[in-house]
C-alpha cells in the first residue's frame, strides 16, 4: 500500500518526462514536428499514467486508493460547485504572486552579487542563513510578526524560493562575457541597454532554470502556508479533507493543480524559452 | 606592469595611420587606453569633447541573441534609426540584416563589427588586428572594404597590426613600435597614393624597411 502511494507523489516526474518514455514506434515521426510531438508524447504518458492508476485502484482498497473514476467525479463535481475553481484560482494567485517577486528580486540581487564584489561579501552570510532557514520557522515566523494574512503569506513563498534563485543567477552573473562589457564600455552603452540587450540575454538560461525549479518549488510551499494560516486554497482544502479521511477529494484537488501547473509549463514557459533560443537553434 | 611608454602619436584630422610592431609592444593597450577602457595611465590623451570612438576588436563581439540589424543599432544613441541601407550596401551585408552572427563566417561578422563601429558616425575609428585568422581572399576582400568606408566617411583611423604588407597597403603613415618598455622607433610617411600601391610597391617598400629596422619589420 505504502509503495504504491509513493508512487503517486512522484506522479509530476512521469508527466514531465513523456519524451524519454516515447514509444519507439511512434519516435521518428515525433521528433520531426517538435511543439506537436510534444503534446503527443505528453498526452500518451498521461494516458499510461492513468492505466496504471486504474489497475492499481482495482488491487487497493478503494477508500485510501480511489479509482480514477471516482476522482473524476469528485473533480466534475466540485467545478459545478465552483469550490475547485475558487480555491484554485486562490492558489495560483499566490504562487504566481510569490514566484514573481522571488524572481524579480532574486534576478536584481543575484546580479548585483555576481557583478560586484563588495556587496557579494555584504550579503553573502544572509543568503547562507536564508538558503539553511526551514521553509516551516520561515512561514512560522512570517504569521507571527506580520499577522495572518495574504501579505505574511506571499511574502513567506517568496522568502523561501529568493535564496535559489539568487544562487542561480549570481553564478550566471559570474559567468558573463567580459569581452561584451568592454564593447558597451567602448561604445558608451545606456545602463538600460547594457542590463537588457547585454546582462538578460546572458542570464536568460540561468533564468530559466530558476523559473522551472522555482514554479514547482514555490505552488509545494504554498500549501503549507495555506494550510496553517489562510482560509482558503488548495493547501486549505487538503488539509480539510486529510481531517475527513476523504483521500478521493485530496487526489481531485492535487491532480488538478498538477494539471494547472503542467499547461502553464506547456503552454507559458516552453514557448517563452523556445523563443528566447531562437538565436541558438538556427546555428547549424 | 609598464605596457607602453613615452608613446606620443598625432594623427590628423581624417588620417590612417597604422601602428605596427612585434607583439607584446603595446599596440592593443595605447588603443584601449585611447577608447577609455584602460584608464590607468600617466599622460594625456588630446580627443576633441564628445568625439566618438568606433572601435573594432579583434573579435567581432557581436552579441549572438541580436540581429544584425539590431548589433549594428544597439550602438545608436537614443532613440535614431537611420536608415542603413547605405553602410550596409558599402560593407556587402545588405542581405545579412535578418541573420543572426552565429550563422555569419568571421569574415562576415567581421564586416558587422565594422559596421557597428561606423554606425555611430565615428571621428575616430580604431581598429585591433581586424584582419587576423581569415584567409588570404577573405583578408584582402575587408582590407578594401576598410580603405572604401574610410575614403567614404573619413573616421581619424588608427589600425593596430603585426603584418606589414597590410599596413604598407592602407596606411598613409606607419608607426613602428618597439617592445618592453613599448616606444615609438619610427614614423613612416607613405604619401603614394592607394590606387598605386600594388604587389611590387608593397613587397619593395616591405623589403626597404626590413633592411632599416631589422628585428622590427619581418
Amino acid at each position: 500500500m505504502t509503495g504504491r502511494r509513493e508512487d503517486f507523489t512522484h506522479e509530476d516526474v512521469g508527466i514531465r518526462g513523456p519524451r524519454r518514455r516515447g514509444f519507439p514506434s511512434c519516435g521518428g515521426e515525433v521528433s520531426v514536428k517538435r511543439p506537436r510531438g510534444n503534446a503527443a508524447s505528453t498526452l500518451l504518458s498521461v494516458l499510461i499514467f492513468l492505466a496504471v492508476w486504474q489497475v492499481a485502484a482495482m488491487v487497493g482498497e478503494s477508500r485510501v486508493f480511489p479509482a480514477p473514476s471516482a476522482v473524476a467525479a469528485i473533480i466534475a463535481e466540485e467545478i459545478a460547485s465552483g469550490d475547485l475553481p475558487y480555491h484554485l484560482s486562490a492558489t495560483l494567485l499566490r504562487v504566481l504572486a510569490a514566484f514573481s517577486i522571488a524572481l524579480t528580486l532574486g534576478v536584481a540581487i543575484g546580479l548585483a552579487m555576481g557583478r560586484i564584489r563588495s556587496v557579494d561579501r555584504l550579503l553573502d552570510v544572509w543568503l547562507v542563513v536564508l538558503l539553511n532557514l526551514p521553509a516551516l520557522v520561515i512561514i512560522i515566523l512570517a504569521y507571527v510578526w506580520v499577522g495572518l494574512n495574504e501579505v505574511a503569506a506571499i511574502g513567506a513563498v517568496a522568502v523561501n524560493k529568493l535564496p535559489n534563485v539568487i544562487v542561480t543567477i549570481r553564478e550566471g552573473a559570474r559567468a558573463m562575457d567580459p569581452d561584451l562589457d568592454q564593447m558597451a564600455k567602448a561604445f558608451r552603452l545606456s545602463v538600460r541597454k547594457r542590463l537588457f540587450d547585454i546582462m538578460l540575454p546572458q542570464l536568460q538560461p540561468y533564468i530559466a532554470a530558476s523559473a522551472r525549479s522555482g514554479l514547482s518549488l514555490v505552488w509545494k510551499i504554498v500549501l503549507v502556508v495555506e494550510l496553517l494560516g489562510r482560509s482558503n486554497g488548495v493547501g486549505f482544502q487538503l488539509n480539510l479533507f486529510f481531517q475527513l479521511f476523504d483521500v478521493a477529494s485530496i487526489f481531485a484537488y492535487a491532480i488538478s493543480f498538477v494539471a494547472v501547473m503542467l499547461t502553464i509549463e506547456l503552454l507559458v514557459l516552453q514557448p517563452l524559452e523556445t523563443r528566447a533560443n531562437r538565436w541558438r537553434v538556427r546555428t547549424t | 606592469m609598464e605596457a607602453v611608454r613615452d608613446l606620443d602619436i598625432v594623427a590628423p584630422d581624417g588620417s590612417l595611420t597604422a601602428l605596427i610592431g612585434p607583439s607584446g609592444c603595446g599596440k592593443t593597450t595605447s588603443l584601449r587606453i585611447l577608447a577609455r577602457l584602460d584608464t590607468d595611465f600617466e599622460g594625456t590623451i588630446g580627443l576633441p569633447p564628445g568625439a566618438r570612438i568606433g572601435f573594432v576588436f579583434q573579435e567581432p563581439r557581436l552579441l549572438p541573441w541580436r540581429t544584425v540589424d539590431q548589433n549594428v543599432r544597439l550602438v545608436l544613441e537614443g532613440d535614431k534609426q537611420p536608415d542603413l541601407k547605405t553602410l550596409f550596401a558599402d560593407l556587402g551585408l545588405e542581405e545579412m540584416g535578418s541573420r543572426f552572427p552565429t550563422e555569419l563566417s568571421l569574415g562576415l561578422a567581421r564586416r558587422v563589427s565594422l559596421a557597428r563601429a561606423l554606425a555611430i558616425e565615428p571621428d575616430v575609428l580604431l581598429l585591433d588586428e581586424p584582419f587576423t585568422s581569415l584567409d588570404e581572399t577573405t583578408a584582402q576582400r575587408l582590407r578594401h572594404l576598410v580603405l572604401t568606408v574610410w575614403r567614404r566617411y573619413r573616421p581619424t583611423t588608427l589600425m593596430v597590426t603585426h603584418n606589414v604588407r597590410e599596413a604598407i597597403q592602407l596606411a598613409e603613415r606607419i608607426i613602428l613600435l618597439a617592445p618592453r618598455p613599448s616606444r615609438v622607433v619610427a614614423e613612416i610617411v607613405l604619401d603614394t597614393p592607394h590606387d598605386q600601391r600594388d604587389e611590387a610597391y608593397v613587397e619593395a617598400k616591405r623589403t626597404e624597411l626590413v633592411g632599416r629596422y631589422p628585428g622590427l619589420v619581418a
